[in-house]
């Protein structure tokens, strides 16, 4: 790997003289950056936080098991025309509501940790909706972690199963009663 | 939609259309595979069948995401990144620093927290 750095002389001299004057390096240089041929950054661990939790599931996994429903819910073939989908923007909605309404569900004596509303409406917010300025820690991740594998089960069955204008008549009405 | 695509009338575009299929079971599949693979690499004192086991898991969570999430989430590039390939690299890791938590920086996170 070569990298292109420009060296500025009049420091590294300044730095240089100083580390004479106090007897102590300054810049110690890194063993790892002797060794031939080591790409340092492809060497160092990659820890679980950034790599996995946040990194992989949170930032890929999580948003494709979303798009994966959406890809099936919303199939070009599944449009009446071209402006009128087989399943509407509300009967959508209704899919991230139960699934909110699921995580919202679980408290400490049946699932062993406790999630509340406000949580819930955030993991809506940030992968449904697509809020770029939510984030989620890494502690709260792992909730998703063990949770959705049980979550998940039959999300989009009411929709794949019943017949869409019924369903969306049932939608309606529990809306407006 | 299976009962209107069952029962779509001549003319309709859902006629003749498969019936769709929940892809719960799949999504769950890779679900239950990360948190296997997470609970593992996460455990102390992981010995060479471990770590077997554990390199197997990490294969298999790759492939799982390529064949039940094979879009991702819409992006051409699949799960052909750097960062869906760094889990094959976790036993060597595990191998050459030891322990997950010794490479953490959850506690470090915590505390600015």
């Amino acid at each position: 790997m070569h990298i292109l750095i420009t060296f500025d002389y009049k420091t590294h001299y300044q730095v240089q003289a100083m580390e004479r004057k106090i007897k102590h390096k300054l810049r110690p240089q890194n063993a790892f950056g002797l060794a031939k041929d080591l790409d340092v950054p492809a060497s160092c661990p990659r820890e679980e936080l950034h790599q996995f939790l946040i990194g992989v599931y949170g930032e890929y996994i999580l948003p494709s098991s979303v798009y994966r429903f959406n890809q099936v819910l919303r199939a070009p073939e599944l449009y009446l025309s071209p402006t009128r989908p087989l399943v509407s923007d509300q009967m959508l909605r209704g899919v991230w509501t139960r699934l909110r309404d699921r995580l919202s569900s679980l408290d400490s004596d049946s699932s062993m940790l406790h999630v509340t509303p406000a949580y819930a409406a955030h993991f809506i917010d940030m992968y449904v909706d697509k809020h770029t300025g939510k984030h989620l820690t890494g502690d709260r991740i792992r909730v998703l972690l063990l949770t959705l594998p049980f979550l998940l089960r039959d999300l989009i069955a009411p929709e794949v199963e019943r017949d869409c204008y019924t369903f969306s008549l049932c939608i309606h009405t529990c809306i407006h009663i | 939609m299976n009962h209107q695509i069952a029962s779509a009338p001549v003319g309709s575009p859902l006629r003749g259309l498969k019936p769709i299929e929940d892809p719960s079971d799949e999504i769950i599949e890779v679900h239950v595979s990360a948190l296997k693979w997470n609970i593992l690499q996460r455990r102390f004192g992981l010995v060479a069948s471990d770590l077997a086991k554990l390199q197997q898991n990490s294969v298999e969570l790759l492939e799982l995401l390529k064949s039940n999430l094979p879009e991702k989430n819409g992006e051409a590039s699949g799960w052909n990144f750097e960062k869906a390939h760094s889990i094959l690299h976790k036993t060597r890791e595990i191998l050459l620093f030891g322990w997950s938590e010794n490479f953490s920086t959850q506690v470090i996170v915590k505390i600015h927290i």
